[in-house]
């Protein structure tokens, strides 16, 4: 009972700050995971009229664009067996998914860590790993590699399309979007510390690094409305279990060993300079030459762009729920289950 | 070319399309079109209770059951939530050549062990062998027959109506989560027992002592299929509340680090009830009889949008809608 006292006034608090503030706030939450566990905690309704939560462009599925699930269909028709998250499998292709593929009989498999694929794996295996996500992952596919190096492989590679969060951030606060407050992911500044996201605070929009429990995410609200109510642009960390100021060092120093930036395409937000990571050129024998015909990666109809930049709510898509569904996605923040319009599907029918 | 595909058979949204579009057109009958997993008519004045059931789950032996134990559980279960006294079953195999003599007899005997408990003669049977590669160790089928002891007292699912109580009868989720934690190989499998058991004694005692509304037992898609089922077919809307559906801790901690939701995993040894409030609190204390977690979780509304809601531990509120998708583990 305790605990649910402690709750409604905590909900309070929150409320009133807004009520000072005196307008609805919009604020996004740049990670998939966060706009999971503010759907199903059912955050969207309690603070219906408070706040308008906008999903960001940190879910690394909703991100990955068409061009590298054909590149990977491509690579699996020629024999290879393709190694990937399992929230990649049914992001929509130019003809297919990889989920369709598989059923047609390609060698496509689910992996958890890429570490595990490496240590075992048989050298009689053309593998490919399809390497993609932000900062979180990318220490696992470092690791992987230096495992690779280890055994001495010649037969597996990795087919990369890994992200960076800082650009695509920059780019969205710049050009996109205008909000009151960020819940910035706590797995990513797991990796890159608090130090990581200081680059928020030039834009002068107060932010919040935040776990992805209920109550980490009511902690971090209390947190972000008390700094808007303050225009305090200070980053602060309400996930302090877990996230240090400079950030996991060992892991950064992996990704600064392994990996270079490099341009990266987004969906919904473009090429981006300096968005992504690439395989530094003297690991470049491990790393798939991936095609990109970037002009005909759009999709007219899609509007997974305006959702991924807050301009569209997912149900103001012309497809959402009429031909845009889990089932039958047709686009990335439907395809994954961190995706926007699948937790408004699934959690959030509130028009 | 529209082609099968794994979640055609999660017991979800599309397996149900799959069914309504295809099957129940195409078979044309008019029993069929009940829906329900067992077909309760009446045959020469008796009113009997046919279901059937296929069995594929691998590993064929996990932690709290084999697949033997299962095709028993499954049917049994299926005609128990039924109100029926479950009387026979026929268990039909099709194994890959190369399995395992070993394996085949030990699942065997706990086809017979199970069978014994839940009262049920096996009387018939099939044995198909497959070359090696055109199926996966062994798959079994088992059909079962059972009849109404007192037909004004069956569960029904014209029965339902808004302010009665949802039940259910103990903590959702562990088949799903201890097939999961084996075929991942994710290293707890022995952390989580599946929930696979029979209902048929609970069920029995329960319907001796309560006039049940109806009864749903939790399987693929786990409970919040199940319940969507319920309110598509009585169409009424039910609230559910978070704070009340128990789940293992081991249960959350597989979801919480594979991103997969605990109110979609299978159950094997569990069922939902609807009663009247007045008789909830006799109905619960018989269920913890059998399980100590049987417990309320929510509510039969007024309101007639075929809705499933979950009442967050927050004050929030949601959809639980039906499983759309095989679940896939998250990235991060």
């Amino acid at each position: 009972m305790q605990t649910y006292d402690a709750v409604n006034t905590i909900v309070n608090i929150i409320k009133n700050n807004i009520e000072k503030i005196g307008r609805q706030l919009r604020i996004i939450e740049v990670c998939g995971t966060h706009t999971v566990s503010i759907y199903r905690n059912g955050f969207h309704t309690l603070f219906k009229g408070y706040i308008d939560f906008i999903s960001g462009p940190g879910c690394p599925v909703c991100v990955t664009h068409e061009g590298y699930i054909n590149n990977l269909i491509e690579l699996a028709k020629m024999n290879y067996t393709i190694y990937t998250f399992g929230d990649l499998l049914k992001v929509p292709g130019k003809s297919m998914s990889l989920a369709e593929a598989r059923a047609e009989g390609a060698k496509i498999k689910i992996m958890y860590s890429p570490v595990d694929i490496v240590e075992n794996i048989s050298e009689n295996e053309e593998a490919i790993i399809a390497a993609i996500g932000f900062e979180t992952t990318v220490p696992a596919f470092a690791l992987s590699i230096e495992k690779v190096l280890e055994r001495g492989l010649k037969n597996v590679k990795f087919a990369c399309e890994l992200k960076t969060i800082d650009q695509p951030l920059k780019v969205l606060l710049k050009d996109h979007i205008k909000v009151d407050g960020l819940i910035l992911p706590g797995h990513v500044a797991t990796i890159l510390g608090v130090d990581g996201f200081k680059f928020v605070e030039e834009f002068k929009i107060p932010s919040v690094i935040s776990g992805f429990e209920k109550y980490d995410i009511l902690l971090s609200l209390m947190s972000l409305t008390q700094s808007i109510l303050d225009s305090d642009f200070t980053v602060k960390n309400e996930y302090k279990r877990v996230v240090k100021k400079e950030g996991n060092t060992v892991a950064k120093r992996y990704i600064e060993r392994f990996f270079d930036r490099t341009d990266a395409y987004f969906r919904g937000l473009g090429l981006i300079e300096g968005g992504g990571l690439r395989l530094k050129s003297e690991y470049s024998a491990f790393s798939v030459q991936l095609k990109y015909d970037y002009e005909s990666l759009s999709n007219s109809a899609c509007r997974c762009a305006d959702v991924l930049t807050g301009k569209l709510k997912p149900f103001e898509c012309p497809l959402f729920e009429k031909v845009c569904t889990p089932q039958t996605p047709k686009g990335a923040c439907m395809v994954s289950q961190e995706g926007s319009c699948n937790a408004y599907f699934r959690f959030g029918k509130w028009k | 070319m529209r082609t099968i595909r794994k979640e055609h058979g999660n017991g979800g949204k599309q397996t149900y399309e799959l069914i309504d579009r295809l099957f129940k057109p195409i078979f044309g009958s008019e029993i069929l079109k009940s829906g329900d997993d067992s077909t309760v008519f009446s045959l020469n004045g008796l009113i009997v209770g046919i279901s059937t059931d296929s069995f594929v789950v691998k590993p064929y032996f996990f932690n709290g059951g084999d697949i033997g134990k299962l095709s028993v559980c499954g049917t049994v279960n299926d005609l128990a939530v039924a109100g029926l006294e479950p009387k026979y079953i026929t268990v039909s195999f099709i194994i890959e050549e190369g399995f395992s003599m070993d394996d085949l007899e030990k699942i065997t005997r706990s086809i017979k062990k199970y069978a014994d408990i839940a009262k049920v003669e096996v009387v018939a049977g099939d044995t198909k062998v497959v070359e090696k590669g055109a199926a996966d160790g062994v798959f079994i089928n088992t059909t079962g027959l059972g009849v109404a002891k007192d037909v004004e007292k069956l569960p029904s699912i014209s029965k339902i109506k808004s302010g009665q109580i949802v039940i259910v009868s103990g903590d959702i989720g562990r088949h799903g989560a201890c097939i999961y934690s084996h075929n991942e190989d994710l290293g707890f499998e022995d952390r989580i027992e599946s929930d696979c058991g029979l209902l048929s004694d609970a069920i029995s005692e329960l319907m001796r002592e309560v006039d049940v509304v109806y009864m749903k037992d939790l399987t693929r898609g786990g409970l919040a299929t199940a319940l969507n089922e319920i309110v598509q077919k009585s169409g009424f809307d039910i609230r559910v509340e978070e704070n009340r559906i128990p789940v293992a801790d081991e249960v959350k901690a597989l979801c919480d680090i594979l991103g997969l939701d605990s109110y979609y995993l299978a159950c094997e040894g569990r069922f939902v009830a609807i009663v009247n409030g007045d008789e909830k609190d006799k109905a619960i204390e018989i269920l913890r009889k059998y399980n100590g977690f049987a417990c309320e979780i929510g509510m039969v509304e007024e309101s007639r949008e075929k809705r499933v809601y979950l009442s967050t531990t927050f004050g929030g509120t949601r959809i639980l809608d039906m499983l759309y998708y095989e679940m896939l583990p998250r990235i991060c």
